[in-house]
């Protein structure tokens, strides 16, 4: 890369700052955007597989009645981390993964608002994924539910260090959530380019930016639960001891304060994916755009109104479950109202049912499947029979898979040539959508049946003549085509990568503007900053008439210094190790968990008087070179 | 030249705002240190909650400067506040709906029993609708307390765990004193009502949950029916048990909590109601209800519940 | 070493959508997240007073006197962090550095009564164990104790570094958003004093 650099002299400070531009440095000291929403999925994926694997031994348990190929200690440990890890390092950083790659270019800006902070994010969620599952190997992993409700958690119930490293592997996942929450905040109010106001924002971001007040809002009410959990069990205090007068429904209700609005957090993101996949493969605008809007702000909302709906069991009393209940009715509207755009997008479009548009069809359909569950599970008297059975496993996992995977398959078919410049091939892209979709219906359907006739979940074996035996064998088959395709998806990755077709700068006829420059997209995104008039703006540039949308934007002030760049920094991935020396130390040693502090301590006052730093690029003086 | 972005006030609106903040901060420590016989309690609570709002708006507006600064950022500091606050109230209110009432309760004076009766008052409009009857709001403060039959619907564990609030409330409202005027102790519905705490773990049928939660049924005569067994039975309730115990041929390690906070009244209640549920009575050698002055006379001696396991073991069963 | 050195290279003249310095937002995002850290501590504690099975109980231990005077302190130390705020702004950097010391001087005298407070109710049998009064109390106003130190200690580095290299007037954003925090740091014990102290002695 002959990219013209100007040598930025740089201030003494622990460690010079690192200007590798390829190899493993590179990549551990990157804060391009772009690269740190590609680490995201190489390491949520990664963690997706392992969630998946957990999953693949807990359906083989229960594939027939009676089973012991895992002993219930070890089952317990599978499902927490089952649900622990396809919620926080799963789904929630292949949701991240895309608002890094995506958001800046689909604002018209160059990198997000804080490039170093953006990749201390990721390296502390990285830390947070190795914190958790190495407590497999270090006396069992947490065994209390992906939940952790109170008593189970305390030393009398759980007296190993496996709730310990669940507490200390959340409070970092926090702290990273938190922190890249900031950043895509400050980046979508501050770096819209010039034109760009926010009714003009591609629903992407839209649905990024509420995910982001949900993470900022949602995150302190756990963090707090934790601490409090992990100042009974370290520090004897009360908060969920009952001998004491503590209470452990508090502790539901701080987790489902944060745990609710993390739902949201979790298919919000999708949503906004199938919302831009849908109208490019119609080749129509999104049908209703400021109410699919509205409804998304207003689904965040709501979701903090909603909690108690995960406790309509626990004996509020009356008042407080119809309360509950209406409120996540009211949820249910915003949601049906998306819904119904969506099909009206549809409607009258000429579609072409490409791979992304598969995955984004199937999403409507069993994402809806998955609400309508949800509504009826928000009806008390329904759920006092069918709660903790099966059939709430399988509106989840309609939710979360139908819903959220989905989604983000949606997702990563249309977006993988701008990442990487080569196509997806077609063919195979149909199988794997086919064999997950088929895989994930016959694994979760028939978890419906299975808990309408009382199959509780989260038990290791069940007796035969109950009625389960049929309908676990199905779901269990299920799993394994649901696997196939996941298997063929890698393989075709792997394949495609290298060999796939050459992708142009805008292979899908697209509508937004990371369409508008090269896959995949040079360092600094866009030589010149694009000028925004219209929703759908490179739609309009390209088939639109001239001036389609009114008010003309500011011209950005010119500058002959080029385009600045971030320089790279090590504090950030200094800081996060230092996180993670600070996370076992809470578990194993208080002194250890001193030196990781000063450590982070001194990488903050580091990181601070290493200043931006950078680079400036010329990339017109180049072209022309 | 002054850049758009930085908002302030002038240096004399700073000077305002920090005597008025002082002034502010005198006055609450005079509201509470001072007596002010013309203001009920309820009226010094919300006049101090009002004056730390105006302390909180006025840091916030003028020395945070929110009030010369962007929306975006009252947007973002907003979010929170409206959220948090409306979290801290919603706890409150599903906690602690009724901890004013036992505050009024216990101070003297005509006016405290008017604000007493003002939030019966308040309180009725919920318990019509929960409850067409009235009901007798001396000895039963607690209309949120399922009646049983809901109570055995939901057979979830964390029941009992919410329920300790209105007992509190319960035992606060109504002390010991007062309701030892009554003659004749009528336990009865009080019992089956107070069992709400129980029947999450020893469920509505007195069986409990085989290796977990022992069965109270066919298992509270065998107690009763040994020497020293009713005041073992008081002791379990008032300060717990925990550790490794036999009941029924099936071994049983686990924690009863403590249970000290109900009343005198409603711990005998429910022993009386346990004893005679779920084919009990046939079983017990002769019954006499417990007293509340039994339990009573076995508070204060702050037992563990070690030590209450210890009182068992010394028990002889049949 | 110039200014611009020591930032590496000039503040990058890049488009903005909004005239708010990207790091001014960032703190009000944080500001508004802290916002529920608190929140759910305080719920904690409203939840469960009065549910103490054993004293020390709130009403014995809390002094009003004592807290009025270290919650004026740290009100007035708020005051002086606008009128540091304000000598920056206009390029009087004595001072602005009179100031900042007071601040941290009136948080490390804040942090004192705190120190004191705490000592004297573990003496009179108040721990973390004890009862839950104890639990939601210590972890409350200790987490703000927290938030007081690392604002002490961002304010100090701020004065120090003025000593080590020439301040201008365009730090003062750097200024204005520690202030922004330490306001934050003032109006939570406005909450807490009231929560907590005060509301027990009506």
């Amino acid at each position: 890369m002959a990219l013209g650099k100007q040598a930025a002299e740089q201030p003494g400070g622990l460690l010079t700052r690192p200007t590798a531009a390829r190899g493993i440095w590179s990549w551990l000291t990157t804060v391009d955007h772009k690269r740190i929403g590609i680490l995201y999925f190489v390491a949520g994926f990664f963690f997706f597989l392992i969630g998946g694997l957990e999953a693949l031994v807990i359906r083989l348990q229960l594939a027939r009645p009676n089973q012991a190929l895992v002993d219930p200690d070890f089952y317990n440990q599978l499902f927490t981390m089952h649900g622990t890890t396809m919620v926080f390092l799963g789904i929630m950083p292949l949701s991240a993964a895309f608002f890094n790659f995506l958001v800046p270019l689909m604002i018209g800006a160059r990198d997000v608002a804080f490039p170093r902070l953006n990749a201390f994010s990721f390296w502390t969620f990285l830390a947070g994924g190795i914190i958790l599952n190495s407590s497999f190997f270090l006396g069992g992993a947490p065994d209390a539910g992906w939940f952790g409700y109170a008593p189970m958690t305390n030393t009398q119930f759980s007296p190993g260090t496996g709730i310990d490293f669940w507490i200390v592997g959340l409070q970092i996942l926090g702290v990273a959530s938190l922190m890249a929450a900031f950043n895509f905040i400050a980046t979508i109010i501050n770096m819209r380019a010039p034109g760009m106001t926010l009714m003009r924002m591609p629903l992407f971001v839209w649905m990024t930016l509420v995910v982001q007040f949900l993470v900022m809002l949602a995150f302190p009410a756990i963090t707090i639960a934790l601490i409090e959990l992990l100042f009974d069990r370290q520090v004897g205090t009360n908060f969920f001891n009952v001998v004491n007068g503590g209470l452990p429904i508090m502790w539901q209700h701080l987790f489902w304060i944060f745990g609710h609005p993390e739902v949201y957090i979790l298919i919000l993101p999708a949503m906004g994916i199938v919302s831009e996949v849908l109208p490019t493969f119609s080749r129509k605008p999104l049908f209703g755009y400021p109410v699919v809007v509205f409804s998304g702000v207003f689904i965040g909302f709501m979701g903090f109104a909603v909690w108690s709906h995960h406790m309509f069991t626990t004996g509020l009393g009356p008042v407080a479950n119809a309360a509950f209940a209406l409120t996540t009715m009211t949820i249910a509207i915003p949601t049906g109202v998306k819904i119904f755009n969506w099909l009206a997008t549809l409607w009258g479009g000429q579609i072409r049912f490409s791979t992304p548009m598969l995955f984004s069809l199937a999403f409507i359909a069993m994402f809806t499947i998955g609400g309508i569950s949800g509504v009826m599970l928000a009806v008390p008297p329904v759920d006092a029979q069918v709660q903790d059975s099966y059939f709430v496993v399988a509106h989840i996992h309609y939710v979360l898979i139908g819903g959220s995977l989905f989604g983000l398959f949606s997702g990563f078919y249309y977006w993988f040539p701008k990442v990487t410049g080569h196509m997806l091939d077609e063919r195979t892209g149909k199988w794997v959508f086919w064999l997950m979709f088929a895989g994930a219906n016959i694994t979760f359907f028939p978890q419906h049946f299975l808990g309408l006739i009382g199959m509780p979940r989260r038990i290791q074996t069940y007796a035969t003549g109950l009625g389960f035996d049929l309908w676990n064998l199905i779901s269990t088959l299920g799993v394994f085509v649901l696997s196939a395709g996941i298997l063929l998806f890698i393989y075709q990755v792997l394949r495609d990568i290298r060999l796939g077709e050459r992708a142009a700068a805008d292979p899908w006829d697209g509508r937004t503007l990371e369409w508008s420059i090269p896959s995949p997209p040079p360092v600094y995104n866009f030589a010149e900053l694009p000028e925004v008039r219209d929703r759908d703006q490179l739609w309009y540039q390209k088939h639109g008439p001239k001036h389609h949308g009114g008010g003309l934007p500011e011209k950005p002030a010119e500058t002959d210094q080029g385009i600045h760049m971030p320089g790279q920094s090590w504090y950030p991935l200094m800081t996060a190790l230092g996180l993670l020396i600070f996370a076992y130390g809470l578990v194993y040693n208080l002194l250890l968990a001193g030196l990781g502090l000063v450590a982070v301590i001194i990488c903050i006052y580091s990181w601070a008087f290493e200043g931006v730093g950078g680079y400036h690029i010329h990339p017109k003086t180049e072209e022309q070179s | 030249m002054k850049p758009s972005h930085e908002a302030g006030g002038s240096v004399h609106s700073y000077i305002v705002v920090a005597l008025v903040l002082a002034v502010i901060t005198y006055m609450e420590f005079a509201l509470v240190e001072y007596d002010f016989n013309f203001l009920s309690p309820q009226a010094v609570i919300f006049w101090l909650v009002l004056l730390s709002v105006i302390k909180f708006a006025l840091v916030v507006l003028f020395f945070m400067h929110l009030r010369y600064d962007s929306r975006i950022l009252s947007g973002l500091f907003g979010s929170g506040l409206v959220i948090g606050v409306g979290m801290v109230l919603a706890l409150s209110l599903i906690f602690a709906a009724f901890q004013g009432l036992s505050l009024a309760q216990e101070s003297a004076g005509g006016e405290a029993e008017a604000a007493a009766e003002e939030l019966i008052a308040e309180r009725s409009l919920l318990e019509r609708f929960l409850y067409p009857a009235p009901k007798d709001f001396g000895l039963d403060v607690s209309p949120t307390l399922p009646p049983p039959e809901i109570v055995g619907i939901k057979g979830e564990l964390n029941l009992a765990l919410t329920l300790p609030a209105e007992e509190a409330v319960g035992s606060e409202a109504a002390p010991p004193s007062e309701i030892s005027a009554v003659a004749a102790f009528d336990w009865q519905e009080l019992g089956a009502s107070t069992y709400g705490n129980c029947a999450a773990c020893h469920q509505p049928t007195g069986q409990g949950i085989p290796a977990a939660f022992p069965p109270l049924a066919q298992n509270l005569p065998l107690l009763y029916n040994a020497e020293g067994g009713r005041a073992y039975l008081i002791s379990v309730l008032l300060y717990g048990l925990q550790g490794q115990i036999d009941v029924l041929g099936q071994s049983y390690s686990s924690v009863m909590p403590a249970w000290q906070q109900l009343s005198d009244e409603q711990i005998a209640a429910v022993l009386n109601h346990s004893l005679t549920s779920w084919g009990n009575d046939d079983l017990l050698a002769d019954f006499n209800a417990i007293e509340p002055a039994e339990v009573a006379a076995l508070r204060g001696q702050d037992l563990g519940p070690q030590q209450v396991l210890e009182l068992r073991q010394q028990l002889v069963l049949e | 070493m110039n200014h611009t050195a020591a930032h590496g290279v000039a503040e990058p003249l890049e488009h903005r959508s909004t005239n708010i310095p990207d790091r001014k937002i960032l703190m009000w995002a944080f500001l508004g997240s802290d916002v529920m850290f608190f929140g759910a501590l305080i719920a904690s504690y409203v939840v469960y007073k009065g549910r103490s099975l054993t004293g020390p109980y709130p009403a014995e231990i809390l002094d009003i006197p004592l807290t009025t005077i270290s919650t004026f302190v740290l009100l007035m130390s708020s005051f002086l962090m606008v009128l540091a705020l304000h000598a920056l702004r206009e390029n009087d950097i004595p001072r602005f550095r009179l100031w900042t010391f007071g601040v941290c001087l009136f948080g490390a005298i804040f942090l004192g009564f705190q120190v004191y407070e705490f000592r004297a109710f573990f003496q009179e049998g108040l721990s973390l164990q004890g009862n839950l009064f104890g639990s939601t109390f210590f972890l409350l106003t200790g987490t703000h104790g927290v938030h007081v130190s690392i604002g002490v200690l961002w304010l100090m580095s701020l004065l120090i570094g003025s000593y080590l290299r020439p301040i201008i007037r365009k730090d003062a954003l750097n200024l204005e958003i520690a202030g922004l925090y330490w306001h934050f740091v003032d109006i939570v014990w406005i909450v807490i004093f009231t929560v907590v102290y005060l509301v027990e002695f009506v």
